[in-house]
């Protein structure tokens, strides 16, 4: 069917108009889309761990950034202790349900709750609160406290941990979202995001034996998770990380840190914890690696009070 | 040919009491931890509990049984005993549903009688001077206990491992049952279901008349019960069925007896009288008795006999000697004192469990953490196969009293979580000179990590370094420290089992550590 010239002009003119005005004004009309980069890296503070962690996720454009339809997921908190939540050796179990709800609204096939615990893991599922957080969520508690599980891995940029036998889904999940909760450690100073990973291997006797920063410093050559979740909640700040009602102190930090940027959120972990992060080797070590970027300076911060 | 009622009753009851124990044995769940109640049915643990163990009327049993033998005759070997089902399956698998032949051999070998007494006898005294040596070697109990530990659980554990390769491409994870395989126990079980499945095939519940120390106990008062399997002599034509049907030996159709004593009353022979000559009945004592002098000053069973107590002590003693299991033990403590062995929380002293277990390793197969393990010289000659902690295969977790809520003979007393978590079963001796901080300058902390007491924690050492220190006070024994310790072949902190346990120091308050809340503020740390 042919056009009029007088209908072709006016459908010109309209389209001349609407696209100055897209222009002049870009927030009009295309409100859904940012135009600016995501952060690199989302501080919250002040509310509950999953009040916290729905506006920070907000702030990266929602989980969807990071899990497609149809992933497996796994997540990996620190469930890793026979002990009740509320005695901060632990990630918070509501923290977990949440990001385990998040995934499964951005569709994933199947999300799995993965850690090697230290104490018997049937006992410290149920106690510490993640068997609950994992049903209500929608998830899978993995069992791996079988060998069987875990293979071998050549680590070939490593320095230490040359060849290491980790969990099979650590290598066949599409997404690996990693949610240590920050806290004092005995030996390693603090424990946050670069520790929580050594929960993803078969044997820990390695770390301790072969060099325990740099351990914890190669490991992320072998997977680096796509996201970051550091549970600053409720911080031990002494007697870690296992902590005794008499030994530990706790600190209600309300704060959560989110990045993809393993390193830049160790790095803000330490300064929340109040230790210099060059008082920390693995971090250091991690950043050598090209692991992630130590400097906050240069990183796109996006900072979030509730 | 219909089945006899009271077959029927005891096939069930048997069934049930052996479904219950391989359950407790099988399954480790602590909710099925309530089947090991088919462990303080059974007369020698039993008769420990409440004679030796002060567990008073939780160890009723062996009375119960005792009396019921004298009233109706050994059904507790027919219906109650694990050990006893256990045979009556290899009997039906080696033989089908033929007898035995007894006929001739019968006459001509009656089985030792005499012996199992004799046993029993030894095995009691032993008992009662601290020493349950017999009853661990021979007590029917315990003999199941080995053959469902050493061998079923290592069997089903193997399945469980081959369930991976069904359930995994099907995006299902199982924790499969992990078990330490020891290839010392697994021979030792395998000879001796050898050695069961031989005399069954042989002789019938041979096991039951010439070696099993309850079996002597029990035969005594059998002998004389007011109900027993009794032959109507004016019925009975001498075919010879009943005497061919029983496992036990203790028929004599010629001479129309049945010997009571012998009789492990399993009611085979009911159903098979053509003639219905026999019944399980009211019998006058005199009638129909067979005297048990046969059997005795026969050298040719005394020597079968002692054959067969010396070849299964054998398979026990110098295999399991020789061969030392264990490696990372060490040998002293930096004072220079030998490392002890730790026996369970609940025990209260390794005097005390070593004298009442009778090693049937229900509790060995219910550690969720599996540090309870076999001992091999630990205990000494004594103590043998009668379980204590190893600390290189596990730990004692910390919020577990499992142990003790099954052991049927109380050399575990049932004791409180609150009351284990105050009990001191051994404590950790920090090695400086072989530390990974001390000897690589790396750091480590693997033993802190784990110590639920805050009896090993970390202290500055050099740099940025920090190396282990400990509390003696408040050390539970539970040996989380050694079994993290990275160390090998001699781990760089041991723990040395007390000989009497003892309450330890308890500084910690109930519930949550101290909270710091501070003023709410807008800054951010970076």
């Amino acid at each position: 069917m042919s056009i009029t010239r007088r209908e072709f002009l006016r459908r010109m003119g309209m389209v001349t108009v609407g696209a100055s005005v897209g222009l002049a004004f870009p927030g009009l009309g295309f409100a859904q889309q940012r135009t600016e980069a995501p952060p690199d890296l989302v501080a919250v503070r002040g509310g509950a761990p999953d009040v916290m962690f729905d506006r920070g996720i907000a702030a990266f454009g929602g989980m969807r950034r990071f899990v497609a339809p149809g992933d497996t997921v796994v997540v990996k908190p620190n469930m890793s202790w026979n002990v009740d939540p509320e005695r901060g050796a632990t990630t918070d179990p509501d923290l977990v349900k949440r990001i385990v709800e998040h995934c499964v609204d951005a569709r994933a096939r199947r999300v799995y709750l993965l850690d090697h615990t230290l104490d018997n893991a049937r006992l410290a599922f149920g106690r510490n609160g993640m068997n609950d957080a994992a049903d209500a969520g929608g998830a899978t508690v993995v069992p791996a406290n079988s060998g069987r599980y875990y293979h071998e891995v050549e680590v070939g940029s490593a320095r230490n941990l040359t060849q290491v036998r980790v969990h099979e889904l650590v290598l066949e999940a599409d997404v690996l979202i990693n949610v240590p909760i920050l806290k004092h450690h005995g030996s390693a100073r603090i424990t946050s995001a670069l520790k929580n990973l050594m929960g993803l291997v078969w044997d820990r006797r390695y770390y301790h034996s072969h060099g325990l920063n740099q351990c914890i410093a190669d490991f992320p050559l072998v997977r680096a998770p796509d996201l970051n979740v550091v549970d600053a909640y409720r911080v031990m700040m002494s007697g870690g990380p296992r902590g005794s009602s008499y030994a530990t102190k706790l600190e209600l930090k309300r704060m959560q840190i989110i990045s993809p940027d393993i390193v830049a959120a160790d790095v803000a972990a330490a300064k929340t914890w109040g230790i210099e992060p060059n008082d920390v080797p693995y971090i250091g070590m991690a950043a050598a690696h090209g692991l992630g970027i130590y400097e906050l300076e240069s990183l796109g911060i996006e900072r979030i009070t509730v | 040919m219909r089945i006899h009622p009271l077959k029927v009753a005891r096939v069930v009851v048997s069934v049930l009491v052996l479904a219950l124990l391989l359950v407790a044995f099988l399954l480790p769940s602590a909710s099925v931890s309530w089947t090991a109640v088919g462990a303080r049915v059974q007369f020698l643990p039993a008769l420990i509990t409440m004679v030796l163990a002060g567990g008073g009327l939780s160890g009723i049993a062996w009375v119960v049984i005792l009396v019921v033998t004298a009233l109706v005759g050994r059904v507790y070997c027919s219906s109650l005993c694990p050990l006893g089902t256990v045979q009556d399956l290899l009997i039906r698998g080696v033989r089908g549903r033929s007898g035995y032949g007894y006929r001739r051999r019968m006459v001509a070998r009656p089985s030792p009688l005499l012996g199992a007494r004799v046993i029993a006898v030894v095995s009691i005294v032993l008992l009662a001077i601290g020493a349950p040596i017999l009853v661990n070697v021979l007590g029917p109990y315990r003999v199941f206990g080995m053959l469902a530990k050493d061998f079923a659980v290592p069997l089903v554990a193997l399945l469980s491992h081959g369930a991976y390769f069904v359930l995994r491409p099907l995006g299902i994870f199982v924790a499969p049952l992990v078990v330490p395989v020891d290839g010392v126990l697994f021979v030792v079980a395998f000879a001796a279901a050898g050695g069961l499945v031989t005399l069954s095939a042989v002789g019938g519940r041979l096991f039951c008349n010439a070696l099993c120390p309850v079996g002597g106990v029990l035969s005594l008062p059998a002998s004389r019960s007011i109900v027993r399997v009794a032959i109507d002599e004016d019925r009975c034509i001498r075919c010879g069925a009943c005497e061919h049907i029983c496992k036990a030996g203790c028929i004599d159709s010629d001479a129309k007896s049945v010997d009571s004593a012998r009789c492990v009353a399993c009611f085979n022979c009911l159903s098979v009288c053509p003639v219905d000559a026999i019944h399980y009945r009211y019998a006058r004592d005199g009638e129909n008795r067979r005297s048990d002098a046969a059997g005795s000053g026969r050298g040719l069973t005394r020597r079968r006999f002692l054959g067969r107590l010396g070849s299964s002590t054998l398979a026990v003693f110098p295999v399991s000697f020789l061969i030392r299991r264990r490696t990372g033990r060490v040998d002293g403590t930096p004072s220079g004192a030998r490392l002890r062995p730790a026996s369970p929380p609940g025990s209260r002293s390794v005097e005390r469990f070593t004298s009442l277990c009778v090693s049937c390793h229900l509790c060995v197969t219910r550690c969720p953490t599996q540090v309870l393990q076999p001992s091999l010289a630990e205990y000494g000659l004594r103590g043998i196969m009668q379980p204590t902690m190893d600390y290189a295969v596990g730990f004692c977790e910390y919020e577990c009293n499992e142990c003790s809520t099954v052991c049927p003979t109380g050399a575990i007393s049932p004791i409180s979580l609150e009351e284990k978590q105050q009990t001191q079963i051994g404590q950790a001796h920090f090695i400086r000179e072989r530390c990974v901080v001390v000897t690589n300058g790396t750091a480590c902390g693997a033993c802190a990590e784990v110590c639920p007491t805050h009896a090993v924690y970390m202290v500055p050492y050099e740099g940025h370094l920090t190396i282990p220190e400990t509390d003696m006070d408040v050390c539970v024994g539970c040996g989380n420290c050694e079994f993290a310790c990275p160390v090998e072949p001699e781990k760089a902190i041991v723990v040395s089992g007390n000989e009497i346990h003892r309450p330890r120091v308890v500084k910690e308050t109930d519930g949550v550590p101290e909270i710091v809340d501070p003023e709410p503020t807008e800054e951010f740390p970076f």
